[in-house]
């Protein structure tokens, strides 16, 4: 008899915290943001990292033109170690400046024209033929993925051989203006009114600059966790490995650019680089007091960001060579990413009733 | 006076749980009054797979052609077997119309694969001597009741196309895409005619790409590649029904909105149809084993045997990694690439070991040796 009471007592209990323990429900839902505190934020990402980002980019592919400008003249082997130097610089400075694909970016189809990759051979030999078209789109044919192989396909001689053919020099120039062309009416107009107008460009429509900021940012990651790990790893082909799509894949610098894919999407997140900077969508999240089953949502993103950081930080080779032998630590990457977009594209958007607009992968037709 | 005072506290709790779970919860329904019964046959409502259809019907005429190929009056067109493979009908030569491909159906990685083998079948369909190793060739067996055409490395391209192309494009299709979320977690409640919602439809191309009749296994006339493979070993593996069983449950699942019970009807697929492609390799090996010493035989088989096993690959919910898979491979043809196989080094040891692993792997121990 006592031992009934003391087992019911017990199912109670039991009965208690089943309920509330797989509680993963976003609280704080569509808190309301103050105007003021809009326009602060879009100022400070406006003056602190996207124009910065954009002005060193523009800058790092002028210093990129006149290193090609001096190799096309004058083919040695001193020259293309300078053009690469000047590459490497201008490719590293671009994916800080990659995250920001809405207003003049896209107007600009700039990602079309600066890093669509991996670069399609067939389609640079065809338009280096009948030479380069600055208004095509979706050839990845062009950008940094066409100067990644040009510059580094081969030995030194080859390379060296292969750019003293008229058209090759020519498609290079060509490639180089569109991109220099585009940056700048890029930079252009954040200066301008279009600068202007994101930062009043409050509220939550789609469109309006938080929206702008919360899809391109998720946007923007996936396509690390797809296009940069993701595809290569074989973990979206049946465990078939692609090494050779990575990022980078000719110079070797597959590896460096990852790496500052993620502190470009981190500072997206923060606001700068890490978690102590001034105004970012982390600190936003934060003052919201957005949680998700009573943790802050901007903790567990800021915890699952160091996790991935890190795993990414421990490979120990380029890319296309990781995928091959450190393919768990990869696997695990790739996880770690895969985790971060739950919280990423449907926790914080749902936290701030932002829609997310964008498709990322539309799916192949019959 | 304690009974009473625990009967409460038992109804207090048991009302407090279904109070407690209901906040922003789905509501657990305790009594399912939802039953839908499914059907024996494929007879649904608004069922259309002319596609998948179409590419078996394609796969057909391929096959026929090359396989004409032995005879020594045949040499094949590397154009006309790429046209056949991309459907460039002006050079196809078909007999059949058809407005779908094989190629870009296929998994796209091993596309080129395929290509490199349609290349090395139309080579040697020239060849009209013997094979020898290191010299592509005819072979035939004692008996005299059959010849095949081998390549130098003693492989059989043919059978490496047909069966790897059942594997990286049927099975492909019908087990990840088909059945994959991609396809799966679309609308599945506007019905158009003739074809069904979304969901269904995308169901029963994955249905198609099997090859079975509408009453499979009951009836087993007009069975194409992969139906006609399960049919074969299904003696000892009962596959046929339960493959077709999963096709039903899933396709009346999907109909009556029961998404749980349709992704319990994925994986079903998914394992039986792998039991089915590991069954088959077991079988060929089988018959590798038992008439290695005719040299037809012995390579006419393995060749089967290494395409089935090669397309264990293109499943997404496959058991074994590619790496495992491909250690078959390797170990009976000293490489997992399929556009260079040899075995002109294999051993009957090695085809029983081989058979062995796979009838491990997969849970055949019990009827390998029947197979």
């Amino acid at each position: 008899m006592r031992i009934f009471s003391v087992l019911a007592i017990c199912l109670c209990i039991g009965f208690f915290s089943s309920c509330s323990s797989d509680d993963t429900s976003v609280t704080s839902l569509c808190p309301e943001i103050e105007e003021s505190e809009q326009t602060a934020l879009f100022q400070f990402y406006k003056d602190q990292l996207i124009i910065p980002a954009y002005e060193q980019a523009l800058s790092d592919l002028g210093v990129l033109n006149t290193s090609l400008d001096d190799l096309l003249n004058e083919p040695t082997a001193e020259n293309l170690s300078e053009a690469r130097v000047a590459f490497r610089s201008a490719y590293l400075s671009w994916e800080y400046a990659e995250p920001y694909y809405f207003g003049p970016a896209e107007d600009q189809l700039i990602e079309d024209h600066f890093n669509y990759f991996p670069l399609n051979r067939d389609s640079l030999q065809f338009s280096i033929d009948e030479g380069f078209d600055s208004d095509l789109s979706e050839k990845y044919d062009r950008g940094f993925p066409a100067m990644d192989y040009l510059f580094y396909f081969g030995s030194e001689d080859e390379i060296l051989e292969y750019i003293t053919n008229n058209d090759v020099r020519s498609y290079l120039s060509a490639n180089m203006d569109n991109m220099v062309n585009r940056l700048s009416q890029v930079v252009e107009e954040w200066n301008g009114s279009f600068g202007s107008s994101f930062v009043s460009n409050t509220g939550k429509v789609d469109g309006a600059s938080l929206s702008q900021i919360i899809n391109t940012y998720n946007r923007h990651f996936e396509t690390i966790k797809r296009n940069r790990i993701g595809l290569a790893s074989g973990v979206l082909t049946l465990g078939f490995k692609n090494p050779s799509v990575v990022e980078g894949f000719y110079s070797g610098l597959s590896l460096d650019l990852a790496k500052a894919a993620v502190e470009s999407s981190s500072n997206y997140f923060y606001g700068g680089s890490g978690t102590d900077s001034q105004r970012g969508i982390y600190n936003l999240l934060n003052d919201l007091n957005i949680q998700v089953g009573n943790e802050s949502l901007a903790n567990k993103m800021d915890a699952t960001i160091v996790d991935f950081s890190q795993l990414l930080n421990d490979l120990n080779s380029s890319l296309d060579a990781a995928v091959i032998n450190e393919e768990a630590a990869v696997s695990e990457l790739y996880q770690s990413m895969s985790s971060y977009v739950v919280l990423a594209k449907t926790d914080m958007p749902t936290a701030l009733c932002i829609s997310i607009t964008y498709v990322d992968n539309p799916s192949d037709s019959d | 006076m304690f009974k009473l005072k625990s009967v409460v506290i038992l109804v207090l709790g048991a009302m407090f749980m279904f109070a407690s779970c209901s906040s922003d919860d789905e509501v657990i329904d305790l009594v399912d009054d939802d039953t839908y019964t499914v059907p024996t046959l494929y007879n649904f409502d608004n069922v259309s797979y002319s596609g998948q259809t179409q590419r078996l019907a394609m796969m057909s005429e391929m096959s026929s052609l090359m396989k004409s190929a032995v005879s020594t009056d045949i040499t094949l067109d590397v154009n006309q077997l790429l046209a056949m493979y991309a459907n460039d009908s002006d050079n196809a030569g078909w007999t059949g119309t058809y407005s779908k491909q094989l190629k870009n159906k296929t998994f796209e990685p091993v596309q080129g694969a395929f290509e490199t083998l349609l290349n090395e079948m139309a080579a040697i369909s020239s060849e009209s001597g013997d094979y020898a190793a290191g010299t592509a060739g005819i072979v035939t067996k004692s008996d005299g009741s059959k010849s095949y055409l081998v390549n130098e490395k003693g492989v059989e391209p043919v059978q490496l196309i047909e069966k790897g192309l059942m594997g990286a494009c049927f099975y492909y299709q019908g087990t990840s895409v088909y059945l994959g979320s991609g396809k799966m977690d679309v609308d599945n409640t506007i019905v158009e005619a003739g074809e069904g919602t979304e969901m269904e439809h995308h169901w029963d191309e994955g249905f198609g790409y099997l090859g079975a009749p509408i009453d499979f296994p009951t009836n087993t006339d007009g069975l194409f590649f992969w139906a006609k493979y399960s049919n074969t070993c299904n003696e000892y593996t009962d596959n046929n029904k339960e493959l077709m069983d999963a096709f039903l449950l899933g396709r009346a699942a999907i109909s009556n909105d029961d998404l749980t019970t349709r992704d319990d009807a994925i994986v079903t697929v998914r394992n039986v149809w792998e039991n089915v492609s590991a069954a088959a390799a077991i079988h060929y090996l089988n018959d590798a084993a038992e008439g290695f010493d005719d040299v037809a035989v012995r390579l006419h088989t393995l060749s089967e045997a290494l395409a089935f096993i090669y397309s264990l690959q293109f499943n997404e919910g496959k058991t074994r990694t590619n790496d495992e898979i491909n250690a078959h491979l390797t170990n009976l043809a000293t490489t997992s690439d399929i556009t260079a196989f040899d075995l002109t080094g294999i051993t009957s040891e090695t085809i029983l070991s081989v058979r062995d692993a796979l009838a491990s792997d997969y849970g055949l121990d019990s009827v390998k040796e029947n197979l």
